[in-house]
């Protein structure tokens, strides 16, 4: 019978390691490549698994490509530590592993809890993550946005929910935010953007405006609606990030008589 | 008259200096930190007259234990972004050497993305920060403090200059700690958050900003401020909401 291998990728994840690990502990194995965490990740995952490794963060394809080269299974699923396998996901995926499957790799529908709340419209939806691999039939590539290099035809999907645990509160939230706008703004700034008082203000209201509306955020009710604000709160901020960039040196205390 | 100054630091590393050279007039510099990790407390060496390194014990609490260390006659409350103009210095000496009051409003000439907020509601924007020291204290609220004096007070004519923010990063880091703040202070005080309060509050908070206040004549930077006032108070409900939340599946 075909085998399945779990693959976790972590960094300082010990509140949330333990309920990724429980959603796989039927499969045959688990391995954890932590990237020297400074919590209690590891001590965590042993209770599990021996099958802990620490190798240095190098990014998504190199992280999970270490992990991959561990694993004996022939099937083999990717996981971030804030991932969470249901139990219809569970049934599939061993289904699937049985039977003969014509693709070599799939993408796994993911839906997004905010703040413990499942958002399954707005911008972000709906969400494929490419998480499964028959081994030896492709590998990762790519940056922050890493994927699995096969044949288009060969990538399947499987619509049974994997649940992201990505934002747990507002704070939080709005701390990505603050870092995510910042490393963006230097791309927009790069391109030439420029920022007036118009933009400020149409572009983050037509981001919440597609996310709520164009999106149907609206059908996730209350925290569909603080997340698409979310989205033109984004949106704003890294406008005015690059206005600032733009701005800086020139005109900074230029009016302050 | 003796003119102490307090103030309150951590991590300031790049206000500090201008800010301690601004007050070098004043007979002593008692400058409370709590926790810096950065080269605030040897650049202040250069300055203070005594450093007391604590917990931090909450804004009065700490700003107590300046108060209380402080042996002037006149108190001059300080933060570390803010500064002394000449000109201020000049009323503060005279005022304290005659002195019929108990305490001193002083404007704030706010310095937002390099430029004078003066509408938005900001400015003069008084607050009591000359003071004496008999019968001054520092009030409990978590976000605003804000120091009670027992007599009258009357106003200085000179602003202070308040360095708002260098950063948008650092400014969305203090964003994000005073919302947490805001939040539970209405959460325990039994507030409930309703749509009105998530989408009508904000709203109404740009527009008295930014049209009965007037902030669309402070230009960019004036609707940057103005959006990002109803951001904050956006955040602020949107975190009260998730903390009632959180308290009902509690339990």
């Amino acid at each position: 019978m075909p085998s399945l291998s779990v693959v976790i990728i972590t960094y300082n994840e010990e509140c949330k390691i333990k309920k990724c690990i429980e959603a796989v502990t039927w499969a045959d194995e688990i391995i954890v490549v932590d990237s020297f965490s400074t919590d209690r990740t590891r001590e965590i995952a042993r209770e599990y698994t021996d099958l802990v490794y620490q190798n240095a963060w190098e990014g998504f394809a190199k992280q999970r490509t270490y992990g991959m080269n561990q694993a004996s299974g022939d099937w083999i699923l990717f996981l971030d530590a804030d991932e969470y396998v249901t139990d219809a996901l569970q049934n599939k995926l061993k289904e699937l592993i049985e039977d003969d499957s014509p693709f070599h790799a799939f993408k796994l529908h993911r839906v997004e809890h905010f703040l413990g709340f499942p958002l399954h419209y707005g911008t972000l939806n709906p969400s494929y993550q490419p998480r499964l691999l028959c081994k030896g039939k492709g590998y990762w590539t790519g940056g922050a946005h890493a994927h699995i290099e096969v044949a288009d035809e060969l990538m399947g999907l499987i619509h049974e929910d994997l649940f992201h645990d990505s934002h747990n509160t507002i704070t939080d939230f709005i701390t990505r935010i603050n870092y995510y706008t910042t490393v963006d703004a230097q791309d927009r700034i790069q391109q030439g953007q420029r920022v007036g008082k118009m933009r400020l203000i149409f572009s983050p209201v037509g981001m919440a405006w597609k996310s709520f509306i164009v999106k149907h955020g609206y059908r996730d009710g209350f925290p569909g609606l603080l997340f698409s604000i979310g989205m033109g709160i984004y949106s704003f901020l890294r406008l005015v990030k690059v206005w600032q960039l733009n701005n800086e040196a020139s005109s900074m205390n230029r009016h302050i008589d | 008259m003796s003119l102490s100054i307090i103030i309150i630091t951590k991590n300031e590393e790049a206000q500090i200096k201008d800010c301690l050279e601004s007050v070098r007039f004043a007979d002593e510099i008692i400058l409370v930190d709590s926790g810096s990790t950065d080269k605030t407390l040897s650049i202040a060496r250069a300055y203070a007259t005594r450093i007391i390194e604590t917990d931090w014990k909450g804004y009065s609490g700490t700003k107590m234990i300046a108060l209380e260390a402080a042996t002037g006659d006149w108190i001059l409350w300080l933060d570390a972004d803010e500064r002394v103009q000449p000109s201020l210095q000049e009323e503060i000496q005279e005022v304290t050497k005659t002195g019929g009051v108990t305490g001193y409003y002083i404007a704030r000439k706010a310095i937002f993305l390099g430029r004078w907020i003066k509408h938005c509601g900001w400015y003069p924007g008084y607050v009591i920060r000359l003071f004496k020291k008999e019968g001054a204290r520092f009030s409990e609220n978590l976000v605003h403090e804000s120091v009670y004096i027992d007599g009258p007070a009357a106003h200085l004519k000179s602003p202070l200059i308040h360095y708002t923010d260098t950063s948008l990063d650092h400014y969305f880091i203090k964003f994000n700690k005073y919302t947490t703040l805001a939040a539970r202070e209405l959460f325990q005080s039994n507030y409930s958050c309703h749509l009105t309060d998530l989408i009508g509050r904000p709203i109404y908070s740009f527009i008295k900003m930014y049209i009965i206040k007037r902030g669309f004549l402070d230009g960019v930077q004036g609707l940057i401020l103005c959006i990002l006032s109803a951001c904050y108070v956006f955040t602020k409900y949107a975190k009260l909401w998730h903390y009632r939340e959180q308290n009902k599946t509690k339990e």
